[in-house]
C-alpha cells in the first residue's frame, strides 16, 4: 500500500531553499500521559583505574599522532644503498613516447601505458627511528627520498 | 576479457587466475610469480591478525583478496576488474626501501556512455562505465611488491611486511594498507599530467584531472594551458580537488584547524546554548581525533549529564549508564578522567547519544582528545573545566548547538587540497591528498601505515571521477548532484514530482526512492506506543544515508486549526539513527514525549544551502 504524504512547501529561513513535509504522521488521540520515572538497575561495577588517553596539544594544525611509528634505533653504520631502481626509472615515466595509441573497431580509443605511469610506495627510517612511508610518482623524487642516487 | 586472459595465461609458466567475488564488483587476480616465489612463496608462517594463511605466499594472496573485498564492497561494476600481481626483489637498505609500485595498464576514451568526451579513463573505470570489457588485451591494473622487504634481513632491519588484517602493524609495514593505496591509483585515482611540462596524455585530461582546480587563478586544470599548469604545480596548497561528493563527505571526515597553540584562546569548535531563538552563551571547544564532524548547519540537541553510578559518576567509564534513558537521543555531557576518551564517547554512542561534550576536569586547557576507534561516528567536543562546571550547574539540560568555526584541515575554499610539493622534494604531485589533512587519509602521499575501514574520502573521490559506488558510509550527496544523476527529464527541482506519485523530489531524495518510478515508494512509516505506555511514542522510518544537505525536524500542533510549531530536539522528542542496512538505508527512530491528550506531528525535510 502506498504511503500518502502531504506537502508543506514554504521558505521559512533564508538558508533554506526548500522545505517539504515528508509526513503528517501522528494523531495521538486522547492519550493520557503519565510520567513515572524509571528506576535503573543498580550498577555493581567497581571503579577501575584505566590509563587515560594522553591528549595532545597541537600548534597551528594537526599532525599524525596515530601513525604507530616504527621505533628502531640502529647502532650500526648505515650500509650503502642497494636499491634496484632501474625498473622504476622506466615505470615512473610520463612520456608519450612510451605509449601505444590505438583506435579500436568500436570507435573507442585506448592508450597502452606499457608499464609507465606507475606510482611507487617507499619507506625510509627517519633520524628519530620512526619510519616514513610515501607514495611517489616522480623518479627524481624517489631517488631523493631513498637517498640512493643511482644515476 | 576473461577468455582472452586465459589464452594469454597458457603461455606463462606458473600463472593462475583467481576470481574474487566482492559485494559489488568482481576482481580477477592474475599472479604471475614463478613457483615458490612471491605470491607462491612456500615458507611456513603462523596466522597473524586474522590472516590464517600457513605459507607466506598464501598470506600474501589472502591480503590481496582482502584488499579487493574491501574495495569491492563499495565499487559497482558488471565487468571483472583484472589485476596482475607479482613480487620482485628490488633490494633496499637498512634505512630505506621500495615497498610496491602500481598503476593502471591502459586508459580509454571515446567509449560508449563516456561522461566527458575525449577525456581518458583508467581501464577498470572505463569498463565499468561502458558496461563492457574494453581492455581485452591485458589486465586493468598491475601491482609489483618488493620481495626484499621480507627476504633480505638488511632491508629495514628485516622487519618485513605485516600481513594481518587488523590494522596492527607495530614496527612492520602494513601490507594491506599499502595494497589498498596502490590499487586505488590503479582504479583511476591518478592524474596523468606530466609535471615537467604540464601536458596531458595526447593533450586530453584524465577523469581525475578534470576535477583539479587551481584556486589562484580560479581555473579548472583542464582549462589551463600547459605553461599555466606547469607553473601552478608549485602553488601548494592552492591546488584542490573539486569533486562534489568528496567536498560533502570531507565536512564530516576532516577536523577543523585549531585556532592557536594555547588552550583557552579557543578551539575549532563551539558549543552554543540556545534559549528559543536567542543565543544565551557560547563556549569554545576542540574536536577529537576520532568520530565524525558536525554538519555545516551544526548539530542541535539537549544536554544530559551521564551518570554511570560509580564515583566519578560523570566520567562514563563504568558499565551501563544509570540514566541511559535520559541519554538516548541527547548530547551526553561527560567528565574527563579515568578511562580513554574513545571509551567515553563510544559508551555515549552505544547509549544512543547523538554527540558528546567532554569536560576537562583538570583545567581550562582545551585539548584535542586523542585515540582511534573507527566505530565512533557521533561528533564530540572537549571544553574547559570552568565552562563545563558552568554548563553543569546552570544549563545541565539546555538545548545547545555544536558547530565548527574554523576551516577544515587540508582544505582551501572548502575543497580538499592535493599534494603539490616542489618537484625535487619527496612525494608525488597531484595524485594524493595534501599532508595537511587530519585525520590521515588512505590516499595521502604520506602513508600513515593505517587505513580507515570506511576508506575515508577514497570512495567519494572514485565516485567523483565516474565510478558507480554504493553504500558509501558517509553522507556525500547534495540534492543537486542527486537530481542531475537520477532524473532524466527536466523536472529536477525540489518541489517537482516527475512520476506524479505525490512524493516530491526532495522527499524522494531524503527517503531513497526513485523520483521517476511511481511504484518505488519508501519504507512505510511505522508508529508504535512505547511498551511502557508512559507517554513515550515511537515513530520509525528509513532515510537514505547518502544525502548530506538534509535537515530533519519535527513540528507539532495540538489541533490542526493552529500552525505547526517546531519541536525541540531532545526536549520534545529524541531522534537517533541506527545501523545502516545493506542498501545504505538508515533506520531512524523518533521518540516523542508528550503530556497532551491529542497532538499532531509532521516530520519536515529541509534542504540546506549556504
Amino acid at each position: 500500500m502506498k504511503t500518502t504524504f502531504f506537502n508543506f512547501w514554504n521558505r521559512p529561513r533564508s538558508f533554506i531553499v526548500g522545505s517539504l513535509a515528508v509526513c503528517l504522521a501522528l494523531a495521538l488521540g486522547i492519550i493520557y500521559f503519565q510520567k513515572s520515572k524509571k528506576t535503573a538497575p543498580e550498577t555493581t561495577v567497581s571503579k577501575q583505574t584505566t590509563k587515560e588517553a594522553i591528549p595532545k596539544t597541537v600548534t597551528g594544525t594537526f599532525d599524525c599522532t596515530h601513525c604507530n611509528p616504527v621505533a628502531h634505533t640502529s647502532t650500526e653504520e648505515p650500509e650503502p644503498a642497494k636499491h634496484d631502481l632501474s625498473p622504476l626509472e622506466y615505470a615512473m615515466q610520463r612520456d608519450p613516447r612510451y605509449l601505444t595509441f590505438t583506435t579500436n573497431p568500436d570507435g573507442s580509443k585506448s592508450v597502452h601505458l606499457n608499464g609507465t605511469f606507475r606510482s611507487v610506495t617507499a619507506a625510509k627510517r627517519l633520524p628519530d627511528g620512526t619510519l616514513e612511508i610515501r607514495c611517489i610518482e616522480n623518479y627524481d623524487a624517489l631517488e631523493n627520498f631513498l637517498g640512493a642516487s643511482q644515476k | 576479457m576473461y577468455q582472452r586472459l586465459q589464452d594469454y595465461l597458457v603461455l606463462t609458466v606458473v600463472n593462475a587466475l583467481f576470481l574474487v567475488q566482492a559485494f559489488g564488483a568482481m576482481f580477477s587476480l592474475n599472479y604471475t610469480d614463478d613457483s615458490g616465489f612471491g605470491f607462491y612463496d612456500e615458507t611456513q608462517v603462523v596466522a597473524v591478525g586474522g590472516n590464517d594463511g600457513n605459507t607466506l605466499g598464501q598470506q600474501r594472496r589472502n591480503a590481496l583478496e582482502k584488499a579487493t573485498d574491501i574495495l569491492g564492497q563499495y565499487l559497482e561494476s558488471d565487468v571483472n576488474i583484472v589485476i596482475e600481481a607479482n613480487f620482485q626483489a628490488l633490494g633496499g637498505s637498512q634505512n630505506s626501501t621500495i615497498l610496491a609500485s602500481a598503476g593502471p595498464k591502459l586508459f580509454f576514451t571515446d567509449f560508449d556512455n563516456i561522461p566527458t568526451p575525449d577525456a581518458y579513463y583508467a581501464s577498470a573505470l572505463a569498463n565499468s562505465i561502458a558496461n563492457e570489457d574494453l581492455s581485452t588485451i591485458t589486465e586493468d591494473i598491475s601491482i609489483t611488491v618488493n620481495e626484499s622487504v621480507d627476504s633480505d634481513p638488511n632491508v629495514l632491519n628485516g622487519n618485513g611486511f605485516y600481513y594481518g588484517f587488523d590494522n596492527n602493524p607495530g614496527d612492520q609495514v602494513n601490507f594491506l594498507g599499502t595494497l589498498l593505496h596502490e590499487l586505488t591509483h590503479g582504479l583511476g585515482f591518478i592524474s596523468s599530467i606530466n609535471p615537467n611540462n604540464g601536458s596531458f596524455i595526447y593533450g586530453n585530461p584524465d577523469s581525475f584531472s578534470l576535477l583539479i582546480k587551481d584556486l589562484k587563478t580560479g581555473k579548472l586544470w583542464k582549462d589551463m594551458t600547459e605553461v599555466e599548469r606547469t607553473e601552478a604545480v608549485s602553488n601548494n596548497p592552492k591546488i584542490v580537488f573539486a569533486g562534489p561528493s568528496t567536498e560533502q563527505a570531507s565536512l564530516r571526515i576532516l577536523k577543523p584547524l585549531r585556532t592557536t597553540a594555547l588552550s583557552s584562546d579557543g578551539g575549532g569548535m563551539r558549543l552554543t546554548i540556545n534559549n528559543g531563538a536567542a543565543t544565551v552563551q557560547s563556549f569554545e571547544g576542540e574536536a577529537p581525533e576520532f568520530g565524525f564532524g558536525v554538519p555545516p548547519w551544526g548539530l542541535t540537541g539537549q544536554l544530559a549529564v551521564v551518570d554511570d553510578g560509580v564515583d566519578d559518576t560523570n566520567d562514563a567509564c563504568e558499565g551501563r549508564f544509570v540514566n541511559a534513558d535520559a541519554i538516548r537521543g541527547r548530547i551526553a555531557v561527560i567528565n574527563r578522567g579515568t578511562c580513554l576518551f574513545v571509551e567515553k564517547v563510544k559508551r555515549a554512542q552505544d547509549a544512543g547519544a547523538i554527540a558528546a561534550v567532554v569536560v576537562n576536569n583538570e583545567g581550562d586547557e582545551i585539548l584535542i582528545m586523542g585515540g582511534i576507534d573507527y566505530e565512533i561516528t557521533i561528533p564530540a567536543i572537549l571544553i574547559g573545566k570552568s565552562d563545563g562546571d558552568q554548563i553543569k550547574a546552570v544549563f545541565p539540560n539546555a538545548i545547545v548547538t555544536l558547530s565548527n568555526h574554523n576551516e577544515l584541515t587540508g582544505t582551501q575554499g572548502g575543497l580538499v587540497s592535493l599534494y603539490t610539493p616542489n618537484m625535487v622534494e619527496p612525494g608525488s604531485s597531484l595524485s594524493h591528498w595534501s599532508d595537511d589533512v587530519f585525520p590521515d587519509l588512505l590516499m595521502e602521499s604520506k602513508n600513515s601505515n593505517f587505513y580507515s575501514p570506511n576508506l575515508d574520502l577514497t570512495m567519494t573521490a572514485l565516485r567523483d571521477i565516474g565510478w558507480k559506488i554504493s553504500n558509501i558510509p558517509l553522507p556525500n550527496l547534495t540534492f543537486e548532484i542527486w537530481a542531475n544523476e537520477t532524473i532524466q527529464g527536466s523536472e529536477k527541482g525540489p518541489g517537482d514530482d516527475p512520476d506524479g506519485d505525490l512524493m516530491f523530489n526532495l522527499m524522494e531524495y531524503a527517503l531513497g526512492s526513485n523520483p521517476e518510478d511511481a511504484n518505488d515508494v519508501p519504507v512505510a512509516l511505522k508508529f508504535t506506543n512505547s511498551t511502557e505506555a508512559q507517554g513515550v511514542y515511537t515513530l520509525e522510518y528509513k532515510i537514505d544515508y547518502e544525502p548530506a544537505d538534509i535537515i530533519f525536524d519535527l513540528y507539532k500542533t495540538n489541533d490542526l486549526t493552529t500552525p505547526f510549531n517546531k519541536a525541540n530536539s531532545g526536549l520534545d522528542y529524541r531522534q537517533f539513527g541506527r545501523t545502516l542496512d545493506a542498501e545504505g538505508m538508515e533506520a531512524i527512530e523518533i521518540q516523542i514525549e508528550s503530556s497532551a491528550e491529542k497532538q499532531f506531528f509532521k516530520i519536515q525535510a529541509e534542504l540546506y544551502t549556504e
